[in-house]
């Protein structure tokens, strides 16, 4: 294996491994902008020219492959006049309109000039103005800002496999483009917002909603189907402003589907369940959390004693974290002894979508049916039992913003003695309980996934549930200590060892031990 | 050597036709090559020769062609390069146009000592009428069998091809030219992999100029000893085109062997600066390479002469401008044309060019200050040598020795507001306004 000497230190490397490869693994920086790793090397944009002894002239880092004694040089009065002199060229024609640029805070452009640009400019002429474009979908490209990297290009390239970008014109006129009768209408567009090294591609979107420094990033996975993608929801002031993908190379590389990047707006519309509730004759009445979750108890407590606990469903739900499963079994099964479990999912929808990089947006859109399912079982449909006429009492838990019910469930509704949902939105569930309990969506909750693949991955609350509400682990934790006083449970990370401790599916597994990628079960 | 090879012909409108070809003694190499010589003997005999490339950058021929792996199980191929666009240069049009067989001789032992059945001529698409005399030679040979399946009898096959060009300059740096072959926009590669490994379709490649080639056939019938023996030492040799242009009593295409004296080429056979004018600047190899003054241009004309005082034989396309030429102007001509032709893909030759074009165009036009001048040069530096290409340098160098070897005229403009040179407005030049 070849072995190195980067700015004075040795470093081994796999055969074929870049300089550049070479120095970042190694925590030496070296400037970028066209290279990318997903991507295949251009090096044009010249920003990461380093000196290599013997070699005539600067050479590229991100395109000259280490070989066994090189001594590479990043940080001498040649390379940082290079560098500084890319800057200027970069810059004298850029309209530096970072106050009113969204990029500004996480652009490179902005980053790079600080470390190792000139504060002054020497181009006095006119710069090149070019409109703004609307390339389609939710991207505008700003002319005037880009830099040409082609990242975006190569991005469908080499991930997606259709190529939908190119660059149009020669020399000083280039500009990216879309292909003529093509607009960007693609399912992945959204991640070439996130490569794009400077603002030339902003998302609409986001376009002017926020300064990104003031946005608290927190880490989650996204809901939108099984692949578990990791992500970061963006928030300020109890609201979240964007989406953006977080890298884990087992799970979704580093790309997220535009349905999991817009999908937060669709809990902005549901009509939440912002307070427990409970029916009085036909009407649902608001109550506090004490009378709602006694009512429940009481309610079970009552069929324990009389023996009917087996007219008790209890439906978990593949939407729902394992935590909240998890907390349901415990409740009801250990301290009920009740048997029918159920796991509400939805039907797969169209098919698997596979890209050339082998990112994939999965048919089944439940996030977590694989976790739900090895807790709660795989019972047969929880409707085909009630109709059966066995199933008296429910309790129905949520997470699910598409759930709709056909007639003939409508119908069967009526069959029921006792209803109680815990749920985030008003569905027509909600609309039939005899007990509402109102919960946080997965941005206002903890907990962990299981994705398709048996990753359990972990999620963290962004924001705070609507007035009453709580996030749902915290909901069955106070549940569960209404039926058991002496619960030690205080949060989503003690029930996640309990689980761990009971199930053998999951066990060893802890939020320690799960930490930013997760675990993989069988 | 009085005896002429390449321009032996001229005037005979025939000379293009595969029966005058033949007639004068035309095929014989290729005919020898295929019977007696195996493809690594054709590669020495190359070396032998010291023939280089004439496309500028003068690399030995039979070496690079050495470089193509033995042991690859792709097919190989040859690429003809006749993407003739250097400003200046116009020796390679001359040879398809006149002497296509010449060329296409050359093309089959090239692409014989390679192992390549498929051969692309990459003919540059304002070059309509030589794209159409090429492929009349094309058919002829293969009527006759020198081109084809089994050349005459030998069961070797190759395939010439007339690709055209859509008129970009940067289609004749050579990795530019393989994108363009394989339809995409040609935008140069990086090196390596060089195209002897992964060339066209990622295939092993040889590019080779239209002269290079058009040297094979003299060095399969006269011997490599003998081509060595022609110009001033074995590394510069053979028989050489010179284009002259510009203020000389007789412009136009002449040939020498190689390490002709510059001086007297232009004083003795392109006859001498025109009447009543003085010399003031020669650009010996191409719009590309390092300006000369008067006092420099007692110089042999071959590639290692040349580079000792700090310019390139280039494509051998000389420039002489008199002193009505502004040579403030005339670089901001060229540089307008490096800043139309750059590709856009390197960040300092996309930017850069049209910088300096725009610095050029306001001191030309009385807008220029004196740290204009620095600026220029700086720039200039900049773009020499951090391209994935040679465009930058051949942007950059022109620039950079203008303002060294020029300083006084660039510091008049700046000093003076405006062009000092009284320039001769009779002869026109269209004006890019791009």
């Amino acid at each position: 294996m070849p072995t190195i000497k980067i700015d004075g230190k040795e470093i081994t490397v796999e055969p074929g491994t870049t300089i550049l490869q070479a120095a970042l693994n190694n925590g030496i920086e070296i400037p970028h902008y066209c290279y990318h790793p997903a991507l295949r090397i251009v090096g044009s944009c010249r920003m990461c020219l380093v000196e290599v002894e013997k070699a005539p002239k600067l050479l590229p880092a991100c395109a000259t492959q280490a070989a066994d004694g090189m001594v590479v040089h990043t940080r001498t009065d040649k390379v940082k006049d290079a560098r500084r002199s890319i800057l200027e060229f970069l810059l004298i024609n850029h309209p530096l309109d970072c106050p009113i640029c969204d990029k500004a805070g996480e652009c490179y452009l902005q980053d790079y000039t600080f470390h190792y640009g000139s504060s002054h400019s020497r181009f006095i002429e006119q710069k090149r103005v070019r409109s703004t474009k609307d390339l389609g979908g939710n991207i505008l490209l700003y002319r005037n800002r880009c830099i040409l990297c082609t990242r975006c290009v190569r991005f469908f390239e080499n991930v997606v496999g259709e190529p939908f970008l190119g660059v149009e014109n020669r020399g000083y006129h280039s500009e990216i483009s879309v292909f003529p009768g093509k607009g960007l209408t693609h399912k992945m567009t959204g991640n070439i917002v996130e490569i794009c090294p400077v603002g030339a591609l902003i998302d609409k979107d986001f376009l002017f909603h926020a300064r990104v420094w003031n946005l608290t990033r927190t880490k989650s996975i996204c809901p939108g189907c099984s692949a578990g993608c990791n992500i970061y929801l963006e928030h300020k002031d109890n609201r979240l402003y964007r989406i953006r993908s977080r890298e884990n190379a087992d799970v979704n590389q580093q790309w997220i589907c535009d349905e999991g990047r817009y999908l937060y707006h669709r809990f902005e519309e549901l009509p939440r369940l912002t307070h427990p509730m409970k029916r009085i004759s036909d009407n649902l009445s608001k109550t506090n959390w004490q009378d709602a979750l006694s009512i429940i108890r009481d309610r079970f407590a009552l069929l324990k004693r009389a023996k009917e606990i087996g007219s008790v469903a209890v439906v978990g739900s593949a939407f729902a974290s394992n935590e909240e499963n998890h907390l349901l079994y415990k409740i009801f099964h250990d301290e009920l002894g009740c048997k029918n479990f159920y796991v509400h999912s939805r039907g797969p929808e169209g098919a698997d979508i596979t890209y050339k990089s082998g990112f994939t947006i999965r048919v089944d859109k439940n996030p977590n049916r694989k976790g739900a399912e090895l807790i709660l079982g795989t019972a047969s449909d929880f409707w085909t039992d009630v109709k059966k006429g066995k199933i008296k009492v429910v309790f129905f838990l949520g997470g699910d913003a598409g759930l709709k019910l056909d007639e003939t469930q409508k119908e069967l509704l009526k069959k029921l003695e006792f209803l109680a949902v815990q749920d985030f939105l008003e569905t027509e569930l909600s609309k039939a309980a005899n007990v509402v309990l109102p919960m946080g969506y997965f941005a206002e909750s903890e907990g962990t996934y299981v994705n398709h693949a048996g990753f359990v991955q972990r999620f963290r609350a962004a924001l705070q549930p609507p007035e009453e509400a709580v996030p749902g682990v915290q909901v069955l934790l106070n549940l569960y200590k209404a039926f058991k006083p002496d619960v030690k449970m205080a949060s989503a990370a003690d029930v996640m060892d309990d689980l761990a401790a009971s199930r053998k599916e999951f066990a060893g597994i802890s939020y320690f031990k799960l930490g930013d990628h997760g675990v993989q079960i069988k | 050597m009085e005896e002429k090879y390449f321009l032996k012909n001229v005037g005979i409108e025939e000379s293009k036709t595969v029966d005058f070809y033949l007639k004068n003694g035309g095929y014989e190499a290729w005919k020898s090559v295929l019977k007696g010589k195996a493809p690594d003997d054709v590669i020495e005999e190359v070396k032998k020769s010291g023939l280089r490339g004439r496309g500028g950058a003068g690399f030995p021929t039979g070496l690079k062609w050495s470089f193509v792996p033995k042991d690859s199980e792709k097919p190989k191929y040859l690429v003809c390069n006749a993407d003739e666009s250097e400003p200046g240069t116009f020796k390679d049009r001359y040879l398809i146009e006149h002497e296509p067989h010449m060329v296409l001789e050359g093309i089959a032992i090239a692409s014989y000592s390679i192992g390549a059945h498929q051969a692309y001529i990459y003919i540059r698409g304002e070059f309509v009428h030589g794209a159409q005399v090429l492929r009349e030679a094309i058919r002829e040979a293969e009527e006759k069998g020198f081109l084809g399946k089994n050349i005459l009898g030998s069961g070797y096959d190759l395939d010439v091809w007339v690709h055209r060009g859509a008129g970009a300059y940067i289609c004749g740096e050579e990795t530019g030219q393989l994108e363009s072959i394989e339809g995409k926009r040609g935008w140069p590669r990086l090196k390596p992999p060089f195209p002897a490994s992964v060339g066209v379709f990622k295939s092993p490649t040889v590019v080779n100029n239209v002269e290079t080639l058009a040297n094979l056939p003299l060095i399969f019938t006269r011997g490599a000893n003998w081509y060595a023996s022609i110009g001033p030492n074995a590394k510069n040799s053979g028989p050489k085109l010179y284009c002259v242009s510009g203020h000389v009593n007789r412009p136009g295409l002449y040939e020498f062997p190689m390490g002709k004296n510059l001086k007297e080429l232009i004083y003795e056979d392109a006859g001498g600066i025109r009447d009543g004018h003085e010399l003031k600047a020669v650009i010996p190899g191409g719009s590309s390479v390092p300006v000369l003054r008067p006092d420099e241009i007692d110089v042999n004309m071959d590639f290692d002469s040349l580079a000792a005082i700090g310019t390139m034989l280039g494509s051998a396309g000389v420039i002489v401008m008199d002193e009505t030429t502004c040579m403030v102007d005339s670089l901001l001509n060229l540089e307008r044309f490096y800043a139309h032709e750059s590709c856009g893909q390197c960040t300092p030759c996309r930017e850069g060019t049209t910088w300096m074009v725009k610095i050029l165009d306001r001191i030309e036009h009385g807008n220029g200050r004196l740290e204009d001048i620095d600026l220029l040069d700086d720039i200039a530096k900049h773009i020499n040598f951090r391209t994935i290409c040679p465009l930058g340098d051949a942007a950059a160098m022109p620039a950079m020795s203008f303002v060294k070897k020029f300083r006084d005229e660039f510091e008049a403009h700046a000093k003076q507001h405006g062009c000092p040179v009284n320039k001769d407005k009779s002869i026109k030049v269209p004006y890019a306004n791009d």
